[in-house]
C-alpha cells in the first residue's frame, strides 16, 4: 500500500472518530491513529489504529498493548501465560489477545480488525472502548498501569 | 466534414468525417480519465505489463478459423454496412469484419499492427436492419479511432495486480469510452431512432421487425432508474464496464440535440454547446461512481439540498448569490427556482426550514442502504462550511446543525467535535 493510501485510510479513521465524538490525532511519523482512554480509579489506556498493508480493501487493526517481557532465560512468556490468553480470548468482547514478537522482547497486546468501507461511529466506539478494557483488564492483573 | 446522402433504397453517397470533427465528438471525461490512467505510474506500469498481450493478438487467427469474414459476394447487406462506415470514418488501418455464431446480439473490435478487426455475432447480423448495423459498426470502430484499444483496460483489472482505486478509474473511464463510441456510431446512421433501435436489440435481444424505438421514451427510463439508485444508496455499481442503457440513450439524446440545434450539424457544434451536454452527461455518469461525497453528489443530493439550506435558513434569509448556489444544487428533477424565491419573503423562512427538515427526514427515510460514515462525515462537514460561510458559526446555526446530526444519528458532542476540527 503506496504511503499515500495509509494517509488516506489515517484520514477516514480520524472522520470516523470524529463521528464517534472521539478525539484523537493522526502520528504521521508512526503511521497510527492515537487515542486516549480514561478508565476507572484513573487508570488510562493508549488505542492505536494502524491500516492493514497490503491488502486490497482498506483494513484497519485497532490495538492496544498491555504488557512487555523482555526475552531470555526465565523471562518471555510462558507457556502458563499463553494458554490463559487463549482462555480469555473466549471471554472477551470486540476484542482479542495476541503475541507479538520482536528482537528482544515480547509484546501482549488486545486487537481487532475491521473493513474500514463499513465501519460506522458507533462500531469503531464499540472496538475502541473494548479493546482499551481488555487492555487495561490485563494490566490491571499484572499490577501495571504501563500503557 | 460529415455529409452523408441518403436514397430510398440505401446510401448514394458517404464522404468522411474529418479527423477534428470526429475529436470535438470525443466525451470529455473519455480525453480526462485516460489522462489520469496514463499519469499514474503504477497504472501505467502494469498496462506496460499487457502490451505485449495486446501486440500478440492471436484474435485474426481464431477468426479466421472460427468466423465467416465478411465479404460483398458472402454478406452483401454487412459489407455494405461495413463499407459504408470504413468510409465515413476513414480509418486508419484496412478493416476486417467476420461474423461469429452466437445467438445474442454481441459486436466487438481488435486491432493487430496491420489491420481492425470487427467481429459481429450472428444474432446482430439477423436482427438488426443495415443502418442499425451501421450504428453497432460505427461503435466499434469508435473506439480503435479514439485509440481505446490502446489501453487493456480490462486485463489489467483482470490480473489483479493494482488497488482498488485504480479499478475504479479504469472502469469509470470505460464507461466514458463507452458514451464517446455511442456517439460515433449515432454519426454514422445519422439518426436517434435507429441508434435508439439498435441499443435496444443489443440489450434485449428482441428482434422486433418493422418496430422503431421512440428514443425519447427509452431516454425517459433514465429518471425512474436514478430516483431508484439515490434511494438504494448502492455506490457497487462503480463496477460495470458500460454505462445503463437508459443513461446511454439519454446521453445519446443530449448529443444529437446538441449537435442539431438550430438546424446544424456537427460542424454547428460550438464549444458552449459541446461543455454543457458533456457536463450533463457527467453528472449523469456520477450516479455510477463511487467516490463521492464531494459537492455535486447525486447520490447525496436531496440530502446536500435540504439539509443545506435548512441550515443556510437559520439566520433568516439567503443572499443572491447563495440563491443561485442552491439553484444549481437543486436535486434532478425539482424546480427549485420558486421555493428559493419564496425563502426571502415575509414569513416564509421559518415555513420553509419545516419543509426542508421534512424532505431531508423523507430522504434519510427512503434511502435504503445504511449511509457510511465517509458519507455521514461528507455531509455534515458540508453543512458547516455552509452555515459558517459568513466567517463564524451562530448559535442558530450550531442549533440547526446539531439538528441534523440528530437526524443522521450523530451524537450532538460529535457534531460539536466536527466543527472545532473545521475551524482549525
Amino acid at each position: 500500500m503506496a504511503i499515500r493510501e495509509l494517509f488516506s485510510v489515517l484520514e477516514r479513521v480520524d472522520e470516523i472518530a470524529t463521528l464517534a465524538g472521539m478525539k484523537g490525532r493522526v502520528n504521521e511519523d508512526l503511521l497510527r491513529f492515537e487515542m486516549g482512554f480514561n478508565l476507572d480509579e484513573g487508570r488510562r489506556q493508549a488505542v492505536y489504529v494502524r491500516p492493514v498493508r497490503n491488502t486490497k480493501i482498506p483494513m484497519i487493526t485497532i490495538f492496544s498493548p498491555c504488557l512487555v517481557r523482555k526475552k531470555g532465560m526465565f523471562q518471555g512468556i510462558s507457556k502458563k501465560m499463553a494458554l490463559d490468553l487463549l482462555r480469555r480470548n473466549e471471554q472477551v468482547l470486540f476484542a482479542r489477545y495476541g503475541i507479538i514478537e520482536a528482537k528482544e522482547e515480547t509484546l501482549i497486546a488486545a486487537s481487532i480488525d475491521h473493513l474500514l468501507d463499513t465501519l460506522d461511529p458507533p462500531e469503531f466506539e464499540a472496538s475502541t472502548l473494548h479493546v482499551a478494557m481488555a487492555a487495561d483488564t490485563y494490566e490491571r492483573e499484572h499490577g501495571q498501569d504501563d500503557f | 466534414m460529415a455529409v452523408m446522402t441518403v436514397d430510398s433504397a440505401y446510401h448514394l453517397q458517404t464522404r468522411a468525417i474529418c479527423r477534428n470533427s470526429l475529436d470535438a465528438c470525443r466525451f470529455t471525461d473519455d480525453i480526462a480519465l485516460l489522462q489520469a490512467i496514463r499519469d499514474d505510474k503504477e497504472l501505467a506500469q502494469q498496462l506496460q505489463r499487457t502490451e505485449a498481450l495486446r501486440r500478440h493478438s492471436r484474435m485474426r487467427t481464431r477468426l479466421l478459423s472460427s468466423a465467416v469474414r465478411v465479404h460483398e459476394k458472402l454478406i452483401p447487406n454487412v459489407a455494405r454496412s461495413l463499407e459504408h462506415v470504413s468510409t465515413m470514418l476513414d480509418t486508419s488501418k484496412p478493416l476486417e469484419a467476420y461474423v461469429f455464431d452466437e445467438h445474442q446480439v454481441h459486436a466487438f473490435v481488435s486491432e493487430n499492427r496491420n489491420r481492425y478487426l470487427v467481429g459481429l455475432s450472428s444474432g446482430a447480423v439477423n436482427r438488426l436492419t443495415a443502418e442499425e448495423l451501421e450504428f453497432v459498426i460505427g461503435h466499434e470502430l469508435g473506439h480503435a479511432a479514439f485509440g481505446h484499444l490502446e489501453v487493456a483496460a480490462g486485463v489489467v483489472i483482470e490480473l489483479g495486480a493494482i488497488s482498488r482505486e485504480h479499478c475504479k478509474l479504469l472502469r469509470a473511464w470505460q464507461r466514458a469510452c463507452e458514451i464517446s463510441a455511442d456517439r460515433i456510431g449515432l454519426l454514422c446512421c445519422d439518426s436517434l431512432e435507429v441508434a435508439a433501435t439498435a441499443l435496444f436489440k443489443t440489450i434485449c435481444g428482441l428482434d422486433l421487425p418493422g418496430v422503431v424505438i421512440d428514443p425519447g421514451e427509452f431516454a425517459q427510463q433514465w429518471h425512474g432508474l436514478a430516483e431508484e439508485i439515490m434511494e438504494q444508496g448502492s455506490r457497487e455499481h462503480w463496477q460495470l464496464t458500460h454505462p445503463f442503457p437508459p443513461l446511454r440513450m439519454k446521453a445519446l439524446e443530449l448529443f444529437w440535440n446538441g449537435t442539431n440545434r438550430d438546424g446544424g450539424g456537427l460542424d454547428q457544434r460550438t464549444e458552449s454547446t459541446s461543455d454543457a451536454v458533456d457536463r450533463e452527461v457527467g453528472r449523469l455518469l456520477a450516479h455510477m461512481r463511487s467516490a463521492g461525497v464531494e459537492h455535486g453528489d447525486p447520490l447525496l443530493a436531496r440530502f446536500n439540498f435540504w439539509g443545506a439550506l435548512y441550515v443556510a435558513l437559520a439566520d433568516g434569509r439567503l443572499d443572491s448569490e447563495m440563491l443561485g448556489e442552491f439553484s444549481a444544487m437543486a436535486p434532478p428533477g425539482f424546480d427549485a427556482d420558486e421555493l428559493l424565491c419564496s425563502t426571502n419573503a415575509a414569513d416564509t423562512p421559518s415555513v420553509v426550514r419545516e419543509l426542508c427538515l421534512r424532505r431531508f427526514r423523507e430522504a434519510r427515510r427512503t434511502r435504503r442502504e445504511k449511509l457510511s460514515a465517509k458519507e455521514l462525515h461528507g455531509l455534515i462537514a458540508g453543512f458547516v462550511d455552509v452555515a459558517s460561510r459568513q466567517g463564524s458559526l451562530s448559535e442558530r446555526g450550531v442549533e440547526h446543525l446539531t439538528h441534523l446530526g440528530r437526524e443522521l444519528g450523530i451524537a450532538t458532542n460529535a457534531v460539536h467535535l466536527l466543527i472545532d476540527k473545521r475551524k482549525q
